[in-house]
């Protein structure tokens, strides 16, 4: 499409979200500002899919680049890109977006001005995370995107909303630090070895960092983004913030913050520390079988159904640590997809345990029951979600769970064996999440008339529901697309493992030379 | 025969779950039922098409392939989507259209009235249609896709009734289990993956054939592997826990699924691999034995059941054990040929059940029926006929399966194989016995019957002929090439047959004759001495009980699984979650605030204090410069 090329597409998708609070604030009325919010994210969606059509998908690198030096005394640069890593994570960015506003349109009526603005702040944040390819402003937009979060958890939360909301903002600046020193350190390390103080991170992805230094940026870096995705033992802020944070927070929070956890190792890690990466590979695999089993087993225990469904996170983020640091192809295709997957089928989960919510005004899992009889498209809907959770085939949970477990199982079978313990306990803690909440009787008393899903919830539960089944189905429509990308990061790290302790830049995260990964043995071929 | 129609086999099914499933509230239930009826009723026609052209066809040309799309690539290695008809898929097909159009007939009438009657089409089309897929897959992802499929709506029909707490339990149990056993069946597809590059059934049988000597421990493990998926699935001992809850389905159910067609995909699966499994004979050994022990263990527990659908349960585990008996044999086309006639009888049975306990106004306890006979007669033939067929008397189905069942045992293994395969067949006859007194005797029951209508009686009585005359397809007896074998054109490993002829025929009659006269003894006990039967019950509570828990394996798994998990799961959340992780994380907050509370204490606001730490430091500093320069 030529006409993209004149188009700053990417800025137009981030700044579109700050434009609509603006437009927000002006708006009169509590219509006039969910209309302004709402047709600000639908635009925005709408942009965010147009990179789909322009993607070219063998391309190596990136695409849709826009550059503008900014801060040149210091490196500093305004560069957006976009590539296999971010393409989807930009529509779903902007589908559960417009998702959240919708769900929250009933139920937020105080401060709703602010509401809404610190929505669309957060918006932007998010998109510019997915596409900064500088470094400063990264963690410009990183950065930016906590304070709205923090601001709609603690003040639209539920009733323990102080502590959740101090607890999430002081956890994840923490890591932030972590972050910021890390992120100094490339740069003054590439000044010293490479002679140019830049922040530019298309330049330090040529750039060969010193093995003794890859170890500690590689712990800096791991820290930071291990506390967002969480990682295992990282992940107690995360119950407390999904459940006293309205819906739509939950919603956000689930389907794209803690994907930036695995976005920031995949992008960050990976690629610059390749001999890090292969060092630490073990212990980060590690924290992830254990996150697998372990978050299963606290989701099992839970009685708050908000909570079960946070904890099923820690589980699944597990998995996705497991498969993309596996160092092949499978495992990093089903990372890189169960990203989206885990978006839309918790995004889902999260609208639907607010919609229980409303109507009984408790996620008491032992004050529920028997919901079926009286909500049957809410039951129909959960029940499609929570078999996309446990990795139905046919849906889209199966297609990111076999990439992921084949990934783990070719690193090794004592990594694949445990991992794929997943199949069985997700389906322990989902089904019964499932019967505690919709079958068999009601336990909270009497109860009254229950309203089924209201056709304002349906409009956002179908487009999800057909994805889930898209996906599912016709997976390949994503693995095309990322399929170059996958090559490069797995490409890194293995091509270190075969030529350690060489200086060789041009084996890094460079475009151009694509090494194989080796698969394991392969019978069939002797 | 057109490919390209292979499709049709689906679609029906699929559009018939859809339309059911999404707009079933606003049809009237005779449309809900047309649609759910056309749904199974036209792929069972394109079925009949396949099968009279594939008969007339040479027997290297049966074969029926298409490959719709590429689900999934990875580098070198694919997933496509793609449907395979042959022999073995067409009579697999033929046994969940055929069979299921009965049951979706008989459905029509037992199920009427029922507020989830849309519902309930809706999911047995999903049935159909992932049996289907299953069956009819070209690769092993795309048969788990189906595998997976038919445990979902295995588990939503037994849960059809939710507001039953057990029946949800049931439901939760069917699927967790089969999960244990997919546990086994996914580590098996990958291992496949990662030593082949391939999960292309036509693939793997290449493979089999030309792989070198050392992948076979390989191919062992792969096989042994997805078996445990089939042990999930088709209710093997000890996976085999799920299958008598799950008779709190529906009776159709319990039919359709529980009975004639998914928990046979473990035998269908496995002959699937036949190519596979005749490079392991360990494996094979491991499934032989497996399915004895299973038909063994079930045939008595069947014997201690006291609810008329769980004997049909546990004589279904027992039924699919003598099944592996044969593919472990190496006799998949056997496998296979027990495969249809226990479909058709065990259809019936449940079908004929659930006339018996419509007619009790829903009841299933055994204690309580008694001498219905006269009251429903043509169920009581019906379900007589099934009983006669499932204890494998002469000329019925079962007789002729079972038999040569019997008989390829004691060929592969020996003498005592067939001894203790002889035992479990005597136990089938005993508990058939057992179940005589639900039609004999005096009556039990109290109120006025419930006859049944005409769709509760029709499906099982034509099942009942099928039973009758499906023998036909063992034939000729004592042959090598029966009519199905011949039609399905198994590899079998070479068996030595050191035995002769006339042994096989003595070992036909001996069994022909004593089979029938524990059925004939056992049938009399429990109607004629029923009282003293039930007296010698009570006088044994505990071992009594023991049969009916099925030897306590719920307990033990309560004891040694469930107990530990759900321990595991809240020491994890209470202890480690809360205390121990949350509470070094609170604790370094704690921590933090702490030692600014100390830094604050420092800045008083006091000029004085301020002057002293300011002198304190210009001497500490003056200290520090002089013993830099060496003066000190």
């Amino acid at each position: 499409m030529p006409f993209m090329d004149q188009i700053p597409l990417l800025t137009v998708i981030v700044v579109l979200p700050l434009a609509g609070a603006l437009a927000v604030l002006a708006a009169k009325g509590p219509r006039g500002v969910q209309g302004a919010a709402l047709g600000t994210t639908l635009a925005v969606f709408v942009l965010t899919l147009l990179p789909l059509w322009s993607f070219q998908p063998e391309r190596a690198g990136f695409q849709l680049v826009e550059r503008v030096p900014w801060i040149p005394s210091l490196g500093i640069s305004y560069h957006l890109g976009l590539d296999g890593l971010s393409l989807f994570l930009l529509p779903l960015t902007g589908f559960l977006s417009v998702a959240a506003v919708l769900v929250s349109w009933r139920r937020v009526q105080e401060k709703i001005k602010a509401y809404y603005v610190s929505f669309l702040v957060l918006e932007t944040g998010m998109l510019g995370v997915f596409v900064s390819l500088d470094a400063v402003l990264f963690y410009f937009f990183w950065e930016a995107m906590l304070i709205p979060m923090f601001f709609i958890i603690g003040i639209w939360g539920g009733a323990n909303r102080r502590y959740a909301a101090f607890k999430f903002i002081i956890y994840t600046m923490a890591g932030s630090v972590f972050l910021l020193i890390g992120l100094l350190l490339m740069a003054f390390l590439h000044l010293r070895l490479g002679g140019v103080f830049t922040f530019d991170m298309v330049s330090w992805f040529g750039f060969h960092v010193p093995l003794q230094w890859q170890y500690g940026l590689f712990v800096l870096f791991f820290v930071a983004f291990a506390v967002k995705a969480p990682v295992f033992p990282f992940h107690t802020w995360l119950p407390d913030a999904h459940v006293e944070a309205p819906t739509a927070g939950s919603v956000i929070l689930a389907g794209v913050l803690l994907k930036m956890g695995i976005y920031g190792i995949l992008r960050f890690c990976l690629p610059l520390l390749p001999e890090a990466t292969v060092f630490f590979t073990p212990v980060v695999m590690a924290l992830g079988v254990i996150g697998i089993v372990y978050g299963a087993l606290v989701a099992y225990a839970q009685d708050d159904l908000k909570k079960l469904v946070a904890y099923s996170s820690v589980s699944h983020m597990g998995l996705i640590v497991v498969g993309v640091m596996a160092g092949n192809l499978a495992g990093m295709k089903g990372g890189i997809i169960q990203m989206v997957n885990h978006g839309l089928s918790t995004g889902a989960l999260f609208i639907l345990v607010g919609a229980v919510y409303d109507r009984l005004q408790t996620r008491e899992m032992g004050r529920l029951g028997g919901l079926a009889g009286r909500t049957p498209v809410l039951a129909a809907f959960f029940m499609i979600m929570t078999l996309s959770s446990l990795g139905l085939p046919g849906l889209n949970g199966f297609v990111g769970e076999f990439l992921l477990l084949l990934g783990a199982f070719r690193h090794s079978w004592w990594i694949g064996v445990p991992a794929a313990a997943t199949l069985i306990l997700g389906a322990v803690y989902m089904l019964w999440m499932m019967q505690r909440v919709f079958f068999a009787t009601y336990r909270g008393g009497r109860l009254g008339a229950v309203a089924d899903l209201s056709r304002r919830e349906r409009l956002v539960m179908i487009p999800l529901t057909l994805l889930v089944f898209g996906i599912g189905l016709y997976p390949s429509f994503l693995t095309d697309r990322i399929d170059t990308v996958s090559r490069l990061l797995t490409a890194a790290p293995a091509a270190r493992v075969m030529a350690p302790m060489t200086a060789d830049h041009s084996l890094a995260y460079h475009p151009d030379r694509l090494e194989e990964t080796n698969d394991g043995t392969d019978f069939s071929r002797r | 025969m057109n490919p390209d129609c292979l499709w049709l086999l689906l679609a029906p099914p699929a559009l018939g779950f859809l339309v059911n499933g999404l707009m079933g509230r606003r049809l009237p239930a005779s449309i809900t039922a047309a649609v759910a009826l056309a749904a199974v009723g036209l792929p069972l026609a394109v079925a009949l098409g396949f099968l009279l052209e594939m008969t007339a066809a040479p027997p290297e040309a049966r074969v029926v392939a298409t490959s719709l799309y590429t689900w999934l690539s990875d580098g070198d290695f694919q997933v496509r989507v793609g449907l395979l008809l042959d022999p073995l898929a067409m009579v697999m097909s033929l046994v969940v259209l055929g069979i299921g159009f009965l049951i979706h007939i008989y459905s029509v009438g037992y199920m009427e009235g029922d507020v989830g009657y849309r519902r309930f089409f809706a999911y047995m089309n999903l049935f159909v249609f992932f049996m289907l897929l299953l069956v009819l897959a070209d690769n092993l992802v795309l048969t788990f896709c189906g595998w997976e499929g038919v445990g979902l709506c295995s588990y939503l029909l037994i849960g059809f009734w939710h507001e039953r707490k057990s029946a949800c339990d049931a439901g939760r149990k069917a699927f967790i289990v089969n999960r244990v056993g997919d546990f086994g069946f996914i580590l098996g597809i990958l291992l496949t993956i990662t030593a082949f590059q391939t999960v292309d059934y036509g693939e793997l049988a290449e493979i089999a054939a030309t792989a070198p000597g050392d992948a076979s421990p390989i191919i062992a493990l792969m096989v042994l592997l997805i078996f445990m998926g089939a042990m999930g699935k088709s209710a093997q001992f000890p996976l085999h826990v799920w299958l008598p809850d799950a008779m709190e389905g529906p009776t159709p159910v319990s039919a359709l699924i529980h009975g004639a067609t998914m928990v046979n995909a473990g035998v269908y699966l496995m002959c699937r691999l036949s190519p596979l499994l005749n490079r392991c004979p360990e494996v094979l050994l491991v499934i032989a034995v497996l399915g004895l022990v299973t038909a063994l263990y079930a045939a008595l527990a069947a014997l201690g059941q006291r609810d008329l659908k769980r004997i049909l349960a546990y004589s279904t585990i027992s039924q699919i054990g003598f099944m592996f008996v044969a593919v472990g044999s190496g006799m998949y086309a056997l496998g296979i040929f027990h495969l249809v006639t226990h479909g058709i009888f065990k259809g019936l049975l449940f079908l004929a059940a659930g006339a018996v306990i419509h007619t009790l106004g829903g009841e299933q306890d055994l204690g309580r029926m008694g001498g219905l006979f006269r009251e429903i007669p043509a169920v009581a033939v019906a379900f007589l006929a099934g009983l006669l067929a499932l204890a494998g008397v002469f000329p019925l189905a079962g007789f002729f399966s079972k038999d040569a069942i019997l008989w390829g045992g004691f060929q592969r293994f020996g003498a005592s194989f067939w001894i203790v395969s002889l035992s479990g067949a005597l136990l089938t006859a005993l508990y058939c016995g057992k179940l005589f007194g639900v039609f004999f005797g005096p009556r039990r029951d109290e109120g006025p019957p419930h006859r049944p209508g005409a769709l509760l009686i029709w499906p099982p009585a034509v099942l009942a002929l099928g039973a009758l005359i499906a023998g036909v397809l063992g034939l000729p007896m004592f042959a090598q090439d029966t009519l199905l074998s011949r039609f399905l054109g198994f590899a079998s490993p070479a068996v030595a047959s050191g035995q002769g002829h006339e042994l096989e025929v003595i070992m036909t009659v001996f069994q022909g004759m004593v089979i029938p006269a524990f059925l004939a003894a056992s049938a009399y006990l429990f109607v004629r001495r029923r009282r003293r039967m039930e007296e010698l019950e009570r006088a044994f509570p505990r071992a009594a009980a023991f049969l009916a828990d099925g030897f306590g394996l719920d307990k033990l798994n309560a004891l040694l699984l469930a107990t530990p998990l759900r321990g595991a799961a809240r020491f994890s959340a209470r202890i480690i979650d809360n205390r121990i992780i949350d509470g070094a994380v609170n604790g370094v907050g704690w921590a933090a605030m702490r030692a600014g509370r100390l830094l604050a204490l420092l800045q008083t606001g006091e000029l004085r204090h301020y002057a002293l730490s300011i002198l304190a430091g210009a001497v500490a500093l003056l200290g520090a410069a002089l013993y830099a320069a060496g003066i000190f």
